[in-house]
């Protein structure tokens, strides 16, 4: 059966979100972030790109571009609530709806055109208006035979806009377009095409399975072959599996004494493992961030039996800290969990950390009902008062 | 250092102390085997500063000296050496040059200076072990020991003793294997609770194995220990072991003292039954069920993509119909140590403990948690 599939991307999400709270934002050049000084964007208006602000630029610079620039500090369940609102209206329109992110979405139509009996680009539209009916933010739709396709296409017509890339055009669609919009190429892979001196998606076309995998291995030659092509065969996931949890803290000032470290950790632990078990999850995979002075960043993981204790996580990210030998500053520390399970193999009870473990629960419910922070370990403490005092960022996922 | 020696005791020597060698490590010494030469022998030695071997071969010394030397290398010449003498040779500059027949080898080595000394373990008031017993005890618990490097503690397996009794326990927190002996030292040794590390366990079993082949009956363990080290003399081998540190977390706590149910089936059906059935049972959770009932118990599994299987055994139970799952392997590497004849089952609630434990051997049991359906 020939698919369908749209993608809906948000306009500047998170500032049309705070539009709604705050109507002097509008037609303003605003940017949605951290307000500290190490803060950065999250979040630009289109009123701001004039000036070159985008996404994951330090909020200071973005000041420097434009003095008339609003700064607006993120509210995530602001924008969580809107987001759930626009995924229960699209449920309304297609009978799979994946949540991609907290501001993009994959809708499965295949079949439904006979059913609606509009064109795609009709279809598109009234689910644009839809969406901005219900909660008053634009959006842009794109749809092709593939999720691959779509992501790319609604991309070339921000904001607002829509795409309908037919069923076979997707290799001739892609051929046109810049090869920086090959989703999924990184830095590396853009640097070793801008050798090749590629500069079209379809320079690549002339190339063969076996010279791309010769050049780029196996897998990287197999996966560029078929982008170009817009060859995708993945469906789209209506339940959303929840792969890692996460949550990093960059410092208004760099650290280097042990004991900030740990505390640090131990914070990045506690706030970690709540989510853990309020998703009622243990991990089997515990990995450190850490981010030094000189921007070089270190990734360790370490493989460990299933839990959701903050006392064994802990102790699993001291293991590993321990494993990396520097003598630099921090600049950022994040903890990520993951391979979450939920497991079925019941373990003694008796054994470790009988007295935490018994505690969880109490405290967990008081985070619940009167906030994270109104009960934390002393561990924690060093960190949250400085995090208070002086304006770290924290991002979680 | 000018030695001759047989390839065979050269190769057996090595053979000894390889394991102890580490296959990565920081210190690029310790990469090396560390040749003594003294009176009529070679020592060799080898360590990863937690576990060290020293074993002793005969051999004639011309000049006695001392040398460390790649100890991968020097096991893989030797196992390709024609069956000769070997004379092995130091210069100046710390090469080994070694030769054998028509063969000529030249390894760069080290000076015995920055080699780490194997720690000093007293050796008064030894504790002497049957090799079979303690082969026993170590087999019996350290397929339960956590690998979790994490788990500090339960890296290791509890060394026990108290006035008339060894206890050895090892637990991954998802099951304990437990087993004692009767102990008849003549002195209670002053180390009464050790938590021995895997690897020296391993160690242990593997070279008493090759050390007492064909006496194994007679063939006696001696054990040293301080707070912190622990020396297993095995023959002429001798091993050091760091003990680690910490609590062992109490175990008594999760033996449940009470049950009121229990089913007596036969080990080789039951395990039969258990490989059969767990082969249609999750990659991931390798999940099957027990349903107990009077007279029968039905052994199940099912994967949603794959199948199910299913297979009754007669046993003895009289209780009410009970249903609890278990990790197929737990209850595999459980029954591979209860011997041939019957295994009883003792539980009360489908979530709560099970013991199994030989109806012939009251001094062995292992106690499995469950899963949830």
């Amino acid at each position: 059966m020939q698919r369908l599939i749209a993608h809906i991307d948000m306009d500047c999400f998170f500032v049309s979100c705070e539009r709604k709270q705050d109507t002097t934002l509008n037609h303003q050049p605003v940017v949605v972030g951290g307000i500290h000084r190490r803060g950065v964007v999250c979040s630009a208006s289109y009123e701001a790109r004039p000036w070159g602000i985008t996404a994951g630029m330090p909020i200071q610079q973005a000041k420097n571009r434009c003095s008339k620039l609003r700064i607006v500090p993120l509210h995530p369940e602001l924008y969580q609530r809107y987001s759930r609102k626009i995924y229960v209206l699209l449920k309304y329109w297609a009978p799979k709806v994946e949540y991609a992110s907290i501001d993009e979405f994959y809708l499965d139509l295949s079949g439904c055109e006979q059913m609606y009996q509009q064109s795609p680009q009709e279809l598109s539209k009234q689910i644009q208006q839809s969406i901005w009916n219900r909660t008053g933010l634009s959006c842009s739709v794109a749809m092709a035979s593939n999720k691959y396709v779509a992501k790319i296409a609604v991309k070339t017509v921000k904001p607002q806009g829509i795409q309908y890339v037919p069923d076979g055009e997707e290799s001739r669609f892609l051929s046109k377009l810049p090869i920086a919009r090959l989703h999924g190429a990184g830095p590396q892979t853009l640097s070793i095409f801008q050798k090749m001196n590629i500069k079209l998606i379809g320079d690549l076309l002339p190339w063969s399975l076996r010279q791309l995998q010769g050049h780029f291995g196996k897998l990287r030659g197999q996966w560029i072959y078929e982008s170009v092509r817009g060859i995708d065969h993945s469906e789209v996931q209506e339940k959303f599996v929840r792969k890692s949890i996460s949550c990093e803290t960059t410092f208004e000032e760099d650290i280097f004494e042990r004991n900030d470290i740990d505390s640090h950790l131990s914070w990045l632990c506690e706030r970690t493992c709540y989510q853990l078990r309020v998703q009622r999850f243990k991990t089997e995979s515990v990995s450190l961030k850490v981010r030094f002075s000189d921007f070089e960043t270190m990734i360790r993981s370490k493989k460990i039996d299933a839990t959701d204790s903050e006392e064994r996580i802990f102790k699993s990210l001291q293991w590993i800290y321990q494993s990396i030998s520097f003598r630099k500053k921090i600049r950022l520390l994040g903890v990520q969990l993951k391979d979450l399970i939920r497991p079925t193999q019941e373990s003694f009870p008796d054994l470790e950390e009988i007295q935490h473990n018994n505690l969880h629960p109490y405290i967990d419910q008081i985070k619940k009902k009167y906030g994270f922070s109104k009960i934390m370990r002393l561990s924690s403490l060093t960190h949250f008062d400085k995090k208070e005092g002086r304006n770290n960022t924290t991002h979680e996922h | 250092m000018k030695i001759v020696l047989s390839r065979q005791d050269l190769q057996k020597g090595i053979q000894t102390i390889l394991s102890a060698v580490p296959i990565k490590g920081t210190m690029p010494i310790l990469s090396n085997v560390l040749l003594e030469a003294r009176d009529t022998k070679l020592d060799l030695t080898a360590t990863d500063l937690d576990v060290g071997i020293k074993c002793s071969i005969p051999a004639e010394i011309v000049d006695p000296g001392s040398i460390t030397v790649n100890a991968k290398k020097l096991s893989d010449i030797c196992r390709e050496l024609p069956d000769a003498s070997v004379d092995i040779e130091t210069d100046e500059n710390h090469r080994v040059i070694l030769v054998c027949k028509k063969s000529q080898f030249k390894i760069h080595g080290m000076a015995k200076d920055d080699y780490p000394i194997l720690p000093e373990v007293k050796k008064d008031n030894p504790l002497k072990l049957k090799a079979l017993v303690l082969q026993e005890m170590i087999r019996k618990t350290i397929f339960a020991v956590s690998l979790d490097e994490t788990r500090y503690v339960l890296n290791g397996v509890l060394f026990e003793l108290t006035k008339d009794q060894m206890r050895m326990v090892a637990t991954d927190g998802h099951r304990l294997a437990w087993v004692k002996k009767k102990a008849d030292y003549t002195k209670l040794p002053e180390n009464r609770s050790v938590i021995i590390p895997t690897k020296a366990l391993n160690e242990v079993s593997r070279i008493t194995a090759d050390v007492f082949k064909g006496q194994e009956e007679e063939a006696v363990v001696e054990i040293f220990s301080t707070e912190n080290q622990m020396k297993f003399l095995m023959g002429g081998v001798e091993l050091v072991t760091r003990l680690l540190e910490g609590q062992f977390p109490n175990y008594e706590q999760v033996i449940p003292k009470e049950t009121d149910k229990q089913a007596t089936m036969s080990v080789p059906e039951l395990t039969a039954a258990t490989k059969r059935v767990s082969i249609l049972a999750s990659d991931k959770s390798y999940s099957i069920r027990f349903k107990i009932q009077k007279g029968k118990i039905t052994i199940s599994s099912k994967t949603p993509d794959m199948g199910e299987a299913k297979e009754d055994l007669d046993i003895q139970y009289e209780g009410e119909e009970t249903t609890i799952a278990y990790n197929a392997k737990y209850v595999l590497d459980a029954l591979k140590n209860l011997g041939n004849e019957q295994v009883e089952l003792q539980f009360t609630q489908p979530l709560n403990p099970c013991i199994f434990k030989s109806k012939a051997d009251a001094d062995y049991l292992c106690v499995i948690m469950p899963m949830r359906i």
